[in-house]
């Protein structure tokens, strides 16, 4: 009994002990307060810095390409010639078709939204898709020889797919955000493209899925500079790459200036107007591998490895709330729209050194391009 | 009368545990960066939280206190970050929620709705959102209570 | 109650005859003297003084006939008076938010030097002031000063004077 009588008056002791210590106190010295409880607390690098360019949650923009010619080589299938692998010989590529394209460019939607954000750990999901038409006016010399698959049929020349069906890319992308301590973070990326002349009817095979990711180690040195080093995997120069990763974010103390750099993705200099508006010039790499149904059998995959490098200026406004609006001008830079014939849907890795020869080998003159999007972003 | 003092003692805990429900919540509090130190307090029927202490309490290029510098209201851009009221407005919804409230971010001039968590006595998470609850960010707050010299 | 009637009556007919809106009419609305009080122990730091102002919007336009309808609520001035012979301890800096029954928690005034214990202390009036049509149609506002202590301690509780005065527009 009297055990239980001492358990009761330290039950209530600990409830009251709260409103007792309130009213003892005399000196209300902040510095001496501690957790309630010893476990150390844990600090966490913020995800941003000051000054940066609003991250988009949700965007849908317009992306247009100015009229440029076009060279198309030959399309070599190793089937036909067993014994000289594709023989499309890089430096004098034998030209089979050239045209015009007059409009190229279409709808861009992008996703990037919070699924778990917190502090200590911040996962972003998003789905996104580009879709790129082309306006091929007269070609100025259709094919010389028509195209012809290895059993005889005969196939779409690449210009007549490009102007019938399109380029289409869908893209889920994974990003996850890892404060290590006040100073450091890992961020991690991976992405799953699906690109092709598919159109929503008639779906590519998803084995033809390909996978990007990248992965950085960086420093939040304060709130106006971090920077981090890193590797990718990476379809943005067109073929499948290994590349360094690059980070270099800093604002000036008077938050007018900046550099948003994540090479070899992007890499801008900022200037912000003010809290409202922002000036952007640099250059984004894009690029994927699309697949080309028509050229694809027995289970290959004829694959156009697109890479481009848009150096640009950028003009960011908010219209209202958090919704922004985004203009481009810029010029597209052909890297690459050569093309690969992959074994069984799985890729090889050319890197800069490797030798393998392409299925087709192709060049793009350089037009200008515009961008035009609306995008609900984070405050 | 030993029976009596147990139904009182029973009656008194019961008590302190419902009233303590609501008001849970006050008290000073650390978040997860610790630059500041945040006291939460009930005025009316709803509860606020001000900044009472700072990591950094001087700016360090005048060697001023600081101030709310990035206030979108130029009028209001003196105001002292100690003492500033940034928590403000949450109701008790039950079940260890406060709700209806928002919060104000000194470094960026924004103010967020949010909502607080209470996970245990002392610590609760505390989620600033703008719109939806997808698009904010949650943060963990510990208790911080006087510690005897 | 009989010397604020008439001091409303006055503002009230020189309102009426400044109007120029045939639509709205304009009220300077003073509130009588609130009793700011901050209750000790207090420390050196950051501390809250509240009052309550509760009234009738009957009682406020009583000249108003139909239905009282608020269209426009504006703070102008507030000020806060030292109590006559009360030993103050050093003061710093004074916030004022107003919170109203309904609604948020709003910044309506700063005070930036020291408070004064000889005269009354003008606020600057928060330039932003969203939605104080629908916190005055409450009849209910709660005024809270948070001011800063410089000494170490005080023990008792500081009462100051406060005065607030609105503009508000009501549909005529």
């Amino acid at each position: 009994m009297k055990s239980i009588n001492i358990l009761i008056l330290l039950l209530l002791l600990g409830s009251f002990q709260y409103t007792f210590s309130q009213e003892e106190e005399e000196e209300e010295d902040y510095s001496s307060y501690g957790a309630v409880d010893d476990t150390p607390i844990k600090r966490y690098a913020k995800p941003t810095i000051s000054g940066m360019s609003p991250q988009k949650f949700i965007s849908l923009g317009f992306d247009a390409q100015m009229p440029y010619k076009y060279q198309f080589s030959d399309v070599r299938f190793p089937q036909t010639n067993p014994e000289s692998g594709f023989d499309v010989e890089e430096e004098n590529p034998n030209i089979n078709e050239t045209g015009r394209a007059d409009f190229t460019g279409g709808l861009r939607i992008g996703t990037n939204i919070p699924i778990i954000s917190k502090s200590s750990f911040v996962w972003q999901s998003g789905i996104n898709f580009m879709d790129t038409r082309y306006n091929i006016s007269e070609s100025l010399n259709s094919p010389r020889t028509p195209v012809v698959l290895p059993d005889g049929t005969q196939a779409r020349s690449l210009g007549r797919i490009l102007n019938e069906d399109g380029l289409r890319n869908l893209n889920w992308t994974n990003t996850f955000f890892f404060p290590l301590s006040e100073k450091n973070f890992v961020v991690f990326q991976s992405q799953m493209d699906l690109s092709g002349n598919y159109d929503f009817g008639d779906f590519q095979p998803l084995n033809t899925v390909r996978y990007s990711a990248a992965a950085v180690y960086g420093k939040r040195v304060n709130d106006y500079y971090r920077w981090g080093i890193g590797v990718a995997r990476t379809y943005r120069v067109g073929n499948l790459n290994y590349v360094p990763v690059i980070m270099y974010d800093w604002t000036s103390k008077n938050r007018k200036w900046g550099t948003e750099i994540l090479f070899p993705a992007r890499a801008y200099v900022r200037y912000n107007v003010n809290k409202n508006s922002l000036f952007l010039t640099g250059f984004d790499l894009e690029g994927q591998s699309y697949r080309i149904s028509d050229y694809s059998f027995d289970g290959n995959s004829f694959e156009i490895r697109r890479g481009e490098v848009r150096p640009k200026i950028e003009f960011q406004t908010r219209l209202h709330g958090y919704f922004w609006l985004s203009l481009q001008a810029g010029y597209r830079w052909d890297w690459s729209y050569d093309a690969d014939q992959l074994d069984g849907n799985t890729d090889f890795f050319r890197g800069f050194f490797g030798d393998q020869q392409f299925a087709m080998v192709n060049s793009l003159d350089n037009p200008l391009f515009f961008n035009v999007s609306i995008n609900f972003v984070s405050p | 009368m030993r029976n009596t003092i147990y139904v009182i003692a029973f009656c008194l805990f019961t008590y302190i545990g419902f009233a303590q429900d609501a008001d849970a919540i006050v008290g000073v509090w650390e978040p997860s960066n610790g630059k500041v130190y945040v006291k939460i307090d009930k005025i009316d029927d709803k509860y606020y939280g001000k900044i009472v202490w700072l990591r950094e309490p001087n700016d360090p290029e005048t060697g001023k206190p600081k101030t709310d510098v990035n206030n979108p209201d130029e009028s209001m851009k003196d105001v002292p970050l100690k003492g500033y009221r940034m928590l403000k407005d949450f109701v008790y919804k039950g079940d260890g929620e406060w709700e209806d409230g928002t919060i104000y971010d000194p470094q960026n001039g924004t103010t967020y709705d949010c909502v607080i968590n209470l996970k245990d006595e002392n610590t609760m998470d505390i989620r600033g959102y703008v719109g939806v609850k997808t698009f904010g960010r949650t943060d963990t707050w510990k208790r911080l209570e006087k510690k005897k010299k | 109650m009989k010397n604020i009637g008439l001091k409303l009556s006055v503002f009230l007919c020189a309102a009426i005859l400044f109007s120029c809106s045939v639509e709205t009419e304009t009220h300077i609305v003073e509130t009588p003297v609130l009793d700011l009080k901050a209750s000790g122990p207090m420390f050196q730091g950051s501390n809250t003084a509240t009052v309550t102002w509760e009234y009738t919007l009957k009682e406020l336009f009583p000249e108003v006939e139909n239905e009282i309808v608020i269209e426009d609520a504006r703070i102008s001035s507030i000020k806060i008076s030292p109590v006559n012979n009360f030993d103050y301890p050093d003061i710093g800096k004074i916030v004022m938010e107003m919170k109203p029954k309904n609604t948020s928690m709003s910044r309506v005034g700063l005070l930036e030097e020291n408070f004064s214990t000889t005269s009354a202390n003008g606020l600057t009036i928060a330039d932003v002031q969203e939605d104080f049509d629908e916190a005055f149609k409450d009849e209910r506002l709660t005024f809270v000063a948070d001011f800063d202590l410089k000494d170490e301690e005080y023990y008792d509780d500081i009462d100051f004077e406060l005065v607030v005065t609105f503009e508000v527009q009501t549909r005529k």
